[in-house]
């Protein structure tokens, strides 16, 4: 079994102790989420090596819990144009307008390495990888002005917005501000989705299957306790997912869902932690309600 | 005092087993397949969008896939709730009760189907509807995340067994109650939608306060949880190994997507809701009597399908106008 074959995902950059989530990262950093990262690359970036390459992301049957079709429409598989769809996924996403994308901008681009949007390809209305639902192409992105990877390799405004071309999607509605103070609470469960890996440790592969799973959210003072994340979550980032259902790789730039009264709202984007399911250390993901501002702004402006 | 709901349960678990006969379980892949005429034989599609579990709560994934001789998966352990949900994921899933106090009287689940309307199993409500209401009192809960933390009561205000229900052969297992809301019990599920048959194979999602497993004493039973189901084929639902004497009479069968995980006692009533076309949740069945509870992960179990009540439950709820 040639280990680098496989695929692991969530790119997460580490600091001694923490690793972020990218969206696909290689199996000999996926070993150790202690390991500090040689070079931060994109989830783009490294699938697409992996399939200049030759190397095939193995595929299996899903795991967590299915998503049943039709309930999530707006979740969307970002893939590498041209790659057989179930090899090409690197990231999740979510659609936030009829022709925009968000998606974590850790999934697009590094420092220093800028993805071309020809390269990108989305896949809609299908929770299966390898059938169903549309290709559409990416004709740009917008990564927010302020994204870095900090010097603790922590992705900071890890937001990225790409449009689509040739369709109409159904976006997912973003978090009203009078519900914000009670979703980001700690206890509060939120919904997430991907085609990630099921471990993190291990190289398994993705899923073949749209899953989902409801994490906790743990607060930030907690999060950011010195065993934890020492300080390394921001306001504009929150924790959920403490031991038990987690994201993994493969599963960034997917989103986190909050219910009111039995709708579905954009609560945030998956971004980074340290392993998967680990007792220790939640997964991180971006507010997307602090960045409300800048996403209807960029979409307004690009129009 | 011994639970009614129990009791009735138990009972079906019994005439399932009369009805289920010595026939084989379905049990294997192959069985599974030929069942599911929509479900192609490519093994990359079963179970149906790749249910296979792989232990959400931090378990190592145990390889999954129908290569591993797993389908379904064998999921969480048995210990833990198998997906405590939100409330406000499922606005429409109340909890009933005998008496003002949830966690000691709790009855069964229902489905709000409207602003003062509940639908629920008539075997859940049976045993009170000949006392009510100068004996007894019935109360439903809505956003109650755990029984013992129930959230807002409303006192029922009317009780409308099916006419034809048949408590011996549990057939027309349907009761509407009405309840004192003023609108404030939360958005009623959409009760219109494609029959069952038409989404033969597809996932469905079970949310009650339930057992899943045989393991009682260890089991977190008192959280809202959801349980997913693949919907069976009629042919297999009323097949000899099955339910054959259950033909006709408004029921449909769903099987489990878990392997050791099933709904079980205390789910009587429960909503099972899938999406339409559109994207729309509706109400598809209720949880009429777990046949083979504690589930084993192959038997199906048979669900009231709601679509062909939907008659008699307008015409109630028209004639309360």
């Amino acid at each position: 079994m040639r280990r680098a074959s496989m695929v692991s995902g969530l790119c997460v950059t580490a600091l001694a102790g923490a690793t972020i989530y990218c969206g696909i990262a290689s199996s000999a950093y996926a070993q150790s989420a202690v390991r500090l990262l040689p070079t931060v690359r994109s989830a783009f970036q490294q699938r697409s090596e992996s399939i200049a390459k030759g190397e095939q992301a193995s595929v299996f049957l899903g795991s967590a819990s299915v998503a049943p079709k039709n309930g999530f429409p707006w979740m969307v598989s970002l893939q590498v144009w041209g790659a057989p769809r179930q090899f090409g996924h690197f990231c999740g996403g979510v659609v936030v307008d009829p022709a925009w994308v968000l998606t974590a901008a850790h999934c697009l681009v590094a420092p220093g390495a800028a993805t071309e949007p020809m390269r990108v390809q989305v896949m809609t209305g299908s929770n299966v990888l390898f059938a169903g639902g549309k290709i559409l192409s990416v004709d740009r992105f917008v990564v927010h002005p302020e994204y870095r990877v900090s010097g603790d390799r922590v992705p900071v405004n890890d937001l990225a917005l790409l449009h689509v071309t040739g369709a109409s999607l159904t976006p997912v509605p973003m978090l009203p501000e009078a519900a914000v103070a009670g979703t980001y609470k700690e206890g509060n469960k939120l919904h997430i989705f991907g085609w990630g890996t099921a471990t993190f440790r291990t190289p398994t592969p993705i899923s073949n299957n749209l899953l989902w799973a409801f994490v906790d959210v743990v607060g930030n003072a907690k999060c950011n306790e010195p065993a934890v994340y020492n300080g390394l979550v921001t306001d504009n980032m929150f924790c959920a997912g403490l031991g038990f259902a987690d994201a993994c790789q493969g599963d960034s730039g997917g989103p986190a869902i909050a219910y009111i009264d039995g709708d579905k709202y954009l609560a945030g984007i998956t971004s980074w932690g340290v392993g998967c399911t680990d007792k220790k250390y939640p997964g991180v993901y971006v507010n997307v309600s602090k960045y409300t501002d800048w996403i209807r702004a960029t979409i307004g402006a690009q129009r | 005092m011994i639970k009614r709901a129990a009791v009735a349960l138990i009972l079906g678990m019994l005439l399932a087993v009369s009805f289920g006969g010595a026939a084989p379980a379905i049990s294997t892949l192959d069985d599974t397949l030929r069942a599911l005429p929509r479900i192609t034989r490519n093994p990359s599609t079963w179970p149906p969008n790749g249910a296979v579990h792989r232990g959400p709560y931090g378990r190592p994934n145990n390889g999954g896939g129908v290569d591993s001789n797993n389908v379904p998966d064998k999921g969480p352990d048995a210990d833990v709730a198998i997906n405590p949900v939100p409330t406000a994921m499922a606005p429409y899933a109340v909890a009933v009760s005998e008496g003002p106090e949830l966690d000691k009287d709790f009855l069964c689940a229902g489905a709000l189907i409207a602003p003062t309307w509940i639908l629920t199993a008539a075997h859940c409500v049976d045993a009170i509807s000949r006392r009510w209401p100068n004996e007894t009192q019935g109360f439903a809960f809505a956003h109650t995340a755990r029984l013992a933390t129930p959230g807002k009561r409303f006192q029922i205000t009317q009780i409308v067994m099916h006419p034809e229900y048949d408590a011996r052969g549990l057939k027309n297992d349907a009761a509407l109650l009405r309840i004192d809301a003023k609108g404030d019990a939360g958005a009623p599920i959409l009760l219109e939608g494609p029959r069952p048959v038409d989404q033969v194979g597809e996932i469905v999602s079970i949310l009650g306060w339930g057992i899943t497993t045989a393991q009682y004493n260890k089991q977190h039973n008192e959280e809202l949880q959801l349980v997913q189901s693949a919907i069976l084929d009629d042919g297999v639902c009323f097949g000899a190994a099955n339910f054959p004497a259950l033909r006709g009479t408004g029921v449909f069968c769903a099987r489990t997507l878990l392997k050791y995980h099933d709904i079980c006692f205390r789910f009587g009533g429960s909503p099972m809701v899938i999406y339409d076309d559109q994207g729309r949740l509706y109400l598809l069945g209720i949880v009429s009597w777990p046949a083979t509870c504690p589930g084993d992960g192959r038997k199906p179990n048979a669900y009231l399908d709601v679509q062909a009540y939907v008659p008699w439950i307008k015409g109630v709820i028209n004639a309360a106008r």
